[in-house]
């Protein structure tokens, strides 16, 4: 199988380093049992070994579905929430092993935008104070240089730096969600995460802010961690996607080369699954039904973690080749022109 | 046609409006449920939330309506309406024919024998609709009971297996002895439809049923919705923002915008040749999964205005990008602009060109520094606490408005005294 | 491509602009405005806010236009009722004024109330943010500790202490004592709240800017949660006026000055043969405690309008 020029340029372009370097990186959650002393009695493997790394000026996709672990993920990255085993590397410094006032410095590296914009600014500050709060904390501005600071900001955001005495419920949930974006980008990062930033908002307030990532993305050079659970968003802004399922990665490739030609049957089922604003190619198109419930993370399956909702497992695959999905775990390695972590990886052209 | 009186007195100023807006070529025989000129105003403290001001429509046996708009549009809160499941602060005017029988004025019981029965509802959080301490095979037992007492327990029970196993949940006669929390958010949203379709109803009205899902898990219950249309021959209203669900699944489209129906028309119409500039802002807004390169999205610049006292023109104005002061004089009717296809706007026939796309009428911009008034949004949210109270018999949800930093859920949520 | 005449009036930034200001569009209020308004057109509070701020600002002001002293003795006129020439209120048996006595006895129960609320409020907002943000054992220990207190009854320990430490029977002794105590409902009021604050995204924000610890609860959590403090002060008041009418009446309040608990406690003996003694300081302790349980609910409904009971 060949890629087509375009994708192959893109590999062949000089990346650099990496910005940020994840590698195994695992996330466990205690269970306690009940009554005085609750031991812990097993974890939830909300993170269970994903690697990736994110380029200078590269929009990483994080996509998967509820539960799958991609926002733990992200905030394991930050150090929000200590990661549990792995490694973490931002600019060549280990994230994990950092103490919360040794990482404090690279806060001004790498921030956060949250899904939620109503619940993601405090309702009692008004905006100024919002965006200017990393600036103070990082007493990197004060006076006269702050407020210009923070109209500049909220300028770079698309919004009215007239508008700073406002407070948060003034504003609409795309508005308020530039000004949790301007918060981030106050420190001036290297990189964003950005945990399903759009995600909460009407389509039509929602691609202003898509747009807005992507200018800032150009203007700035930054680095973002795109987390989504909408396909759609990740294929208009993203240059490499990672498909999470159960705390794994399970597909990583360059954008069209995953949407385009997917090999792993959940990316098949998740593409399929999406609807087409497109009466006519809605009608014509036949859906992966999965079958099943997502297991518990606690007590994944055996072997691979989607066979027991795979359909290829379930309709196309023979005795000893489920054999195999049962015992042995697919490793995450170039099958079929990018990696994927499927035994019987197979292109199949779904949009 | 039987016209209401209540509603001929307007029919005269606004003619265009009040004519069914959805007919279709199948339209055979009369209408299952007919809606017309549907006015919902909720009082609040800062004056009266004009959540719906005008929706018409008329629904044909086995037709799937689709009503698409964004938060705060009036979508739900239309059927709400319909349903009589609005808390009684609610002021409803129009009319609402089912089976040409007038439902809104009656009592609340003779309400209470079409709903299920005659009209089934898909709500998006199953938890709201089900009772979390009664086993899902007694709640679908007892709504096979309340509408046949004839039918005994036993041949009940088998019924309720049947729905189960219909709606595709593994193992169904065990699973009818489980309580609801014992479901996933998808199976749940099964039993849900097995319970709405549990009596063969005329309409099955669904609002977001697969909001809440993963897309995984919103493609299986989407496809045993179809299931329940096919098996009980309902009409179905299906309630949503999303436009890629709408595009599937539906017959016909209407889209809202500040409690008005905006456009109307057959789902190719709305898709292919979307007459009001709001319709094709939507749609050109929308990444796309299936684009091959990138194109820029072209977001509808501010916020939808506000519910209480809206301005006298046309209310998607001032984010219009073809927006004329002729525009702000009176608020355009839905009028004819093709076979059976409806828009409420004084441009439409500008659009009509061939292969008109949202990048060549709107700006492309990454800006949003206007100041709407947010509030108005939330009179649909306060909308929504109220109905899960009103089905759970719950007050409305007591996390939030014990919360003093949420002002915005504290909104127009107290009974009118 | 087709191409559409745009109106080159129709700039959308000005028209909504335009909108924004203009006659048709509810101005937003801001959350202050609201709960003002709120609690201004809830009669009930309103009226007794009024009532309340005219007996507290009168028993301040009026003793220095009125003619005896609470300390006076007016031996001409003993236990004379209400009425009497230059007693407008009466006076007790050895020729005090009792409106004099009245007025002195609302001074004193204010400063009590502040004095309380000062302490209690320092050590409920400390227990109750350590508890309710840092969690883990310091949470437990410092709740197990306020489960210790609880069990033990209030009024006994107010004794117990009452009699030890407010030796002097002075205001202030018995309102530290009762500051020391009362800051139990406080700290669990809080710590509930901030263990639901600590969880959302804006505090999680701040911990991804680098806030420290003491930043995210003085500028994040105890903002958001002054609506609680709010409430509970007013209800503070009244329950430290009451707590002090008990112990003035048991005998272990106030004792070489003034209160109302005091006066009512003194009255008792009274009060069959010379009721006014009794009637009059107990009505004015009633009705304090009423207007500021009024304030205190319609503060409550102003903050919390959804949690509200129906409205008159």
């Amino acid at each position: 199988m060949t890629a087509p020029a375009t994708d192959a340029a893109r590999r062949d372009r000089p990346r650099g380093e990496p910005v940020l370097s994840v590698r195994d990186l695992r996330k466990y959650f205690p269970i306690r049992g009940k009554g005085l002393i609750r031991r812990t009695v097993g974890a939830v493997k909300a993170v269970d070994g994903v690697s990736f790394d994110i380029y200078p000026g590269e929009i990483l996709g994080l996509v998967g579905e509820s539960g799958c672990g991609k926002s733990t993920t992200g905030r394991a990255v930050l150090h929000l929430q200590p990661a549990t085993s792995g490694s973490v590397m931002f600019q060549g410094r280990e994230l994990t092993a950092l103490t919360r006032s040794q990482m404090r410095p690279l806060r001004r590296q790498i921030q956060i935008v949250f899904q939620d914009p109503y619940a993601s600014l405090n309702p009692r500050l008004p905006v100024f104070d919002i965006v200017a709060e990393p600036l103070v904390i990082h007493r990197l501005a004060r006076g006269q240089a702050l407020r210009d600071r923070v109209g500049e900001l909220l300028k770079l955001v698309g919004l009215n730096p007239e508008h700073a005495n406002r407070y948060p419920y003034e504003f609409s949930g795309g508005q308020r969600q530039r000004i949790g974006i301007a918060r981030a980008l106050a420190l001036e990062p290297k990189m964003l995460v950005l945990d399903e930033p759009v995600s909460a908002l009407d389509v039509s307030i929602q691609a202003g802010v898509i747009n807005l990532l992507e200018d800032l993305r150009d203007r700035l050079g930054l680095s973002y961690l795109f987390i989504a659970h909408d396909l759609s968003v990740v294929r208009h802004i993203a240059d490499r996607v990672a498909v999470m399922y159960l705390g794994k990665i399970v597909e990583l490739a360059d954008r069209d080369e995953l949407f385009d030609r997917p090999t792993h049957p959940y990316t098949q089922a998740l593409l399929s699954a999406i609807p087409l604003p497109d009466p006519n190619r809605e009608r014509q198109r036949r859906r992966i039904l999965l079958q099943g419930d997502l297991p518990s993370p606690a007590n994944p399956p055996s072997g691979c973690r989607f066979r027991t909702r795979c359909p290829k497992f379930a309709n196309e695959l023979t005795e000893e080749q489920q054999e195999r999905c049962r015992t042995e775990e697919p490793e995450l390695v170039p099958r079929g022109g990018h990696p994927s972590a499927c035994h019987f990886a197979e292109t199949v052209q779904i949009i | 046609m039987w016209q209401d009186p209540r509603v001929s007195q307007q029919r005269s100023s606004m003619q265009t409006i009040s004519a069914p807006a959805v007919q279709t070529e199948h339209s055979a025989g009369e209408p299952v449920l007919e809606v017309t000129d549907l006015e919902v105003r909720f009082p609040t403290e800062d004056g009266v939330v004009n959540a719906v001001r005008g929706v018409s429509y008329a629904l044909y046996p086995g037709q799937t309506l689709g009503i698409v708009g964004e938060s705060g549009s009036g979508k739900s809160v239309t059927s709400l309406a319909i349903m009589g499941l609005l808390p009684p602060s609610a002021r409803v005017t129009g009319s609402v024919r089912f089976k040409g029988r007038e439902l809104l004025g009656q009592r609340d019981r003779q309400l209470a024998a079409i709903r299920g029965k005659g009209i089934a509802m898909i709500f998006q959080d199953p938890m709201t609709s089900l009772n979390p301490v009664l086993k899902v095979g007694f709640q679908i037992t007892e709504t096979l009971r309340q509408h046949d007492r004839s039918l005994s327990r036993k041949s009940a029970e088998s019924r309720a297996v049947d729905l189960l196993r219909l709606v595709g949940i593994p193992n169904a006669a065990e699973r009818i002895g489980a309580y609801p929390h014992e479901f996933s958010g998808g199976m749940r949203q099964r039993v849900v439809i097995a319970i709405a379709m549990a009596n063969r109803p005329d309409v099955i009205i669904a609002d977001e049923p697969t909001t809440a899902l993963d897309v995984t898990v919103q493609a299986q219950v989407l496809e045993v919705l179809r299931t329940a249309q096919q098996e009980t021959g309902a009409a179905t209203v299906l309630i949503t923002h999303d436009l890629g669900v709408v595009a599937g699944m539906t017959d016909r489209v209407l889209v809202m915008y500040a409690g008005r129906p905006v456009e109307v028309g057959s789902v190719d119409d709305i898709y292919y040749s979307p007459r009001m500039p709001y319709t094709l802002g939507l749609l050109g807004s929308l990444p796309r999964v299936d684009a091959r390169e990138r194109q820029r999205l072209t977001p509808i610049p501010g916020s939808p205005p506000s519910l209480i006292s809206p301005p006298p023109g046309c209310p998607f104005g001032p984010r219009c990008p073809m927006h004329l002061d002729q525009c702000d004089e009176a608020e355009p009717p839905l009028v004819e602009v093709g076979e059976d296809h409806r828009a409420a706007c004084i441009r439409s026939t500008e659009l009509a060109a061939p292969d008109v796309t949202a990048a060549d009428v709107y700006e492309v911009t990454s800006v949003d520094d206007t100041l709407g008034d947010a509030p108005t949004v939330l009179a649909q949210e306060d909308a929504e606490a109220h109905r899960a109270g009103t089905l759970t018999g719950a007050p409305t949800d007591l996390a939030a408005p014990t919360d003093p930093t949420a002002p915005t859920a504290q909104r127009s949520t107290e009974e009118d005294t | 491509m087709t191409s559409i005449q745009l109106d080159p009036q129709a700039d959308v930034a000005a028209t909504t602009a335009g909108t924004v200001g203009g006659e048709f569009t509810v101005a937003a209020r801001s959350q202050r405005q609201q709960i003002i308004s709120r609690f201004l057109h809830n009669r009930l509070a309103l009226g007794a806010l009024l009532v309340y701020a005219t007996i507290v600002i009168g028993s301040f002001v009026a003793p220095h236009l009125y003619r005896w002293g609470y300390a006076d003795l007016d031996t001409t006129s003993l236990s004379r009722p209400p009425g009497s020439p230059g007693h407008p209120l009466g006076t007790a048996d050895l020729g005090q004024d009792l409106l004099a006595e009245l007025m002195r006895g609302v001074q004193r129960s204010t400063l009590i109330a502040f004095v309380y609320i000062v302490i209690a409020l320092a050590i409920g907002i400390v227990v109750g943010s350590v508890a309710g943000y840092f969690g883990g054992w310091a949470d437990s220990l410092l709740m197990r500790l306020v489960d210790l207190i609880l069990t033990i009854p209030l009024l006994v320990i107010l004794l117990v202490l009452a009699a030890k430490y407010a030796g002097g029977g002075g205001a202030v002794g018995i309102a530290v004592v009762l500051g020391v105590l009362g800051w139990l409902d406080l700290a669990r009021i809080l710590r509930s709240q901030f263990l639901s604050l600590r969880e959302r995204e804006f505090v999680e924000a701040a911990h991804a800017m680098g806030a420290s610890n003491r930043r995210i609860i003085f500028k994040h959590l105890i903002p958001n949660s002054l609506g609680q403090i709010i409430v509970w002060i007013t209800l503070g008041a009244a329950v430290s006026v009451l707590l002090e009418a008990s112990l003035s009446f048991l005998g272990f309040g106030v004792r070489n000055d003034i209160s109302l608990g005091k006066l009512v406690a003194d009255g008792v003996n009274a009060a069959d043969s010379r009721p006014w003694l009794f009637y009059v300081p107990g009505l004015v302790l009633m009705v304090i405690v009423m207007c500021v349980n009024f304030i205190g609910d319609g503060v409550r409904d102003a903050f919390d309008p959804a949690n509200s009971r129906v409205r008159a």
